[in-house]
């Protein structure tokens, strides 16, 4: 019999490839008191098939072909010591991915009689919900559809109560288009017809990459023992896995240089968005040189834009810049009163500038450069965070080891930050403002 | 002399022990953890008061205005060690919140300047006041910050339990120089303060450091002069209770609604573990994600998927049961709400459903066990209900039986008295 080894991966995970696009990924933390299965979908991103994809996650913790309402379901994880089963959908550079998680105590931590089992009933709660969803002669239930395109409606229209993450939304629209979002849109999700579901839903099982996520206080032999199973879950379904890496997404070509947006609405402090472009990292090191940009920009509490803005200025509390290395997208995200919008511009301006000139102090550069490396050591211990790092890290197409990080962190230079700071175009700046409405009583 | 615990069934130790001027300190070692939390409770919080003054406001500036030291930002010189500080304001307290990785033993030092010296300027005043103003305008805008304080407001009337912790802007300008200071001097000393801290350290060496750092910024200084302080009695006595709603129009799109049930705490009794975890498992049973009444609701479409909540709130002086949800029908979800909790005071909805929400209890307990911060809450909630150790938690669900739990639920929340707060798209209130 072949024997299976799992391969290091990042420092985190540790990877093995079972054939026909499936992957089990394994981190052991003996500090947990947990172990997690994350099963994960990945497929390429495509704007009717998000929501699609959105509205089968839905439906799987609705009911199951064993489980048939979702108050079975919910009882079956509390059964397991109060386990907490989630599911949704996201976006990660240019892949949608469908997650089932389910967390369930280490088996030390339950009763006697409970611990031969568990892992294994867990396990199958995340099969049945990923792959054996409610179907009645073939069909999804009407009215569950109904119900939860209703939800998915719901979910897409609440985002206009956070005013800062519909400016954001807002803006990456302007810098793309139409943003294509986990959720779908409102229009998609309309247009979905009950009778597509399952064929789609098959191509989601036959068609996506596979990659299962075993994460906590969990041995290479037990993982090893319960994956096996995976590929049987599988062969039903008969995988025509495309297999190819996904390049990282070149947003490089936009049109939008520094186009700037204005919309009134109804807020009461006004929400600015500045949307930035750069080339996406196409190694370790230029990744983690987007990193460092971020963190002396706006990423961190030591960064000019929160020394400019808010200590030195009052312009605001909250200001912040967030930059994604895959996609090459940053955007600035301040929240400040319509009379202080100009001079919030300037002050952001001014930040970048001093990035492109290379004005950053020996402090500034000792207190990022500090900040960043405890970021990466508690990174090591943070199994979400090592996830998105091996999701990314698969997306990207070049391995992302901490230590690895740690090095190109340590031996970064101020020239370099210049170089990339300097590749650095306004996109959209967009300002979502009102008049001052507060929470009126009626 | 330090005292040890430790609970076999979580395999993990506490240590406690009092420090000169009586700041108590908890510690939680991880052995390998990458990440270490200190958190430095203060009893300074809304519900404080000083020579007639509420602690609204006023304990909320006092925490920003601790970080503005006459040499600048005293979180830089924690950057430059590579450790993250935070800090907030509750009712009963003011958190500050340090992670860093190994070693945290010279971070302490500079945790405690942070906490215990407060030379802050009338210009950083100044500049704290501007900022605390847009903090105040930035949560403005956030409907379930609106809906939850308005239905506070109605379940507690103008008690400080209500009130939005930063103030608002007319109360911003009286705060005062003397006020802070004097607020800084009465609350913030050794003996009103708790440590607690989990992470990879040595139980010994942390204790010195935190000793030889008090020394240094503490014992000099007045605040061993033994100033008394100014709680509030407990709150809120049956007869003040009330039951209100209110409505309210804000630029969203889906309607919002929060209901605040105060816990009726009769005289003689206080609000311990034992009283939040019987809560807890009484919450779940009659309105949990798995309970019959919620998936009725569910399944009439009358709340929003993911948008519905069911929390216990319970600090010493306070405690409240919190439902909020997005829903087409608020009226009929606050009826069906009402409903489903009325009817489980019969103690029904408990039958051949203890065990299970006990086991999910049990579970979501160890969980909060697992890492370095979630040790950390765990402690603070601990010492907040007067409990030894957070191991407490665990010992209580265990030895809870359903008859004591039905009888908790039915003399905190019988009453059913509550504060309703509606949170309506702008023009769709109709007024009725």
């Amino acid at each position: 019999m072949r024997k299976t080894e799992f391969h290091a991966g990042s420092d985190g995970f540790h990877d093995l490839y079972l054939g026909h696009g499936i992957y089990i990924h394994w981190l052991r933390n003996a500090l947990c008191k947990t172990v997690r299965l994350d099963l994960i979908l990945s497929q390429p991103l495509s704007k009717p098939e998000n929501a699609l994809g959105a509205l089968i996650s839905r439906l799987g913790e609705r009911g199951t072909i064993n489980l048939p309402t979702m108050q079975e379901v919910g009882r079956a994880v509390d059964q397991l010591y109060g386990a907490f089963l989630s599911t949704d959908v996201n976006v990660l550079g240019n892949r949608h991915l469908l997650n089932v998680s389910l967390e369930v105590l280490s088996p030390q931590y339950v009763e006697k009689s409970d611990r031969s089992g568990l892992l294994l009933k867990a396990l199958d709660i995340v099969r049945q919900i990923a792959m054996d969803p409610l179907r009645e002669n073939g069909q999804f239930r009407e009215r569950y559809v109904e119900q939860e395109k209703q939800s998915l409606r719901e979910q897409i229209t609440s985002i206009y109560g956070d005013k800062m993450a519909y400016a954001l939304g807002r803006c990456a629209d302007e810098v793309n288009g139409m943003r294509i979002t986990p959720l779908g849109s409102e229009e998609d999700i309309k247009k979905i017809d009950a009778g597509s579901l399952p064929s789609f839903h098959l191509e989601l099982l036959q068609e996506s990459e596979v990659h299962f996520y075993f994460s906590g206080d969990i041995s290479a032999e037990d993982v090893i023992f319960v994956s096996r199973r995976v590929p049987l879950w599988f062969k039903a379904v008969e995988r025509v896995h495309l297999s190819g890496k996904s390049p990282a997404e070149d947003s490089w070509n936009s049109l939008n240089s520094g186009r700037r947006v204005y919309e009134r609405g109804q807020t009461k402090q006004g929400k600015l968005v500045y949307g930035l472009q750069i080339p996406a990292a196409r190694n370790l090191r230029s990744y983690v040189l987007l990193l460092f940009v971020n963190a002396l920009l706006g990423g961190e509490g030591t960064s000019f834009l929160y020394r400019y803005l808010r200590e030195e200025k009052k312009l605001c509390y909250f200001i912040e810049s967030q930059v994604d290395p895959l996609l090459g997208k940053g955007y600035i995200q301040a929240s400040v009163e319509r009379e202080d919008y100009q001079r919030a511009l300037e002050e952001i301006n001014r930040g970048i500038d001093d990035l492109k000139g290379g004005r950053v102090s020996g402090q500034d550069w000792k207190r990022t450069k500090a900040l960043l490396g405890h970021r990466l050591t508690v990174l090591r211990e943070d199994r979400d965070a090592l996830q998105r790092l091996s999701l990314r890290s698969l997306i990207s197409g070049y391995s992302m080891p901490l230590g690895e990080m740690e090095y190109h962190l340590a031996t970064i230079q101020l020239k370099e930050i210049v170089d990339v700071a300097n590749l650095l175009t306004p996109s959209i700046i967009y300002f979502f403002y009102g008049n001052g409405v507060e929470a009126k009583e009626s | 002399m330090v005292q040890r615990q430790y609970s076999e069934k979580l395999n993990e130790e506490l240590f406690t022990v009092t420090l000169a001027g009586g700041l108590q300190l908890w510690m939680m070692p991880k052995r390998g953890a990458k990440q270490t939390v200190a958190q430095l409770s203060v009893a300074s919080g809304v519900m404080h008061q000083l020579g007639g003054q509420q602690g609204v406001g006023v304990a909320h500036m006092v925490e920003h205005l601790l970080f503005e030291k006459p040499e600048g930002d005293i979180a830089q010189r924690f950057a430059e060690m590579g450790a993250d500080i935070n800090a907030s304001t509750g009712l009963e307290s003011t958190e500050y919140v340090l992670t860093c990785g190994e070693g945290v033993e010279r971070h302490i030092k500079l945790f405690f300047e942070l906490v215990f010296d407060g030379r802050w300027t009338e210009s950083s005043l100044e500049g704290e006041r501007a900022i605390i103003a847009s903090e105040i305008s930035l949560y403005s805008d956030d409907p379930d910050w609106v809906g939850y304080y308005g239905s506070l407001s109605c379940a507690y009337g103008n008690h400080p339990a209500a009130w939005e912790i930063a103030g608002d802007y007319s109360l911003l300008e009286t705060i005062d120089m003397g006020l802070l200071k004097s607020w800084h001097q009465t609350f913030y000393r050794p003996s009103n303060a708790t440590l607690f801290v989990s992470g990879d350290f040595e139980v010994r060496s942390l204790q010195e450091a935190c000793e030889t750092a008090l020394v240094e910024y503490v014992s000099s200084s007045s605040y061993f002069r033994g100033i008394d302080l100014g709680f509030l009695s407990e709150w809120p006595p049956c007869d003040q209770t009330q039951s209100g709603s209110v409505q309210f129009e804000l630029p969203i799109r889906n309607t919002k609604l929060f209901i605040t049930f105060p816990d009726f705490l009769p005289t003689m009794q206080k609000r311990d573990v034992r009283r939040e975890l019987s809560f807890e498992l009484s919450l779940d049973m009659a309105l949990g994600l798995t309970s019959d009444a919620y998936v009725a609701l569910y399944e009439e479409g009358l709340v929003a998927a993911d948008s519905f909540l069911a929390d216990v709130f319970m600090e010493s002086t306070c405690g409240f049961l919190l439902i909020s949800a997005e829903t087409s029908d608020p009226e009929r979800l606050t009826c069906e709400t009402i409903r489903a909790l009325s009817n489980s005071m019969d103690g029904a909805v408990f039958c051949g459903d203890f065990e299970r929400a006990k086991k999910k209890m049990y579970g979501q307990l160890v969980r909060s066990f697992e890492t370095p911060e979630a040790c950390v809450n765990i402690m603070d909630s601990a010492r907040q209900l007067g409990a030894p150790s957070p191991f407490d938690y665990v010992e209580t669900l265990q030895a809870l039986t359903e008859e004591e739990v039905l009888e908790r639920w039915k003399e905190g929340l019988g009453h059913l008295c509550g504060g309703i707060a509606h949170v309506f798209p702008l023009g769709e209130h109709n007024g009725e």
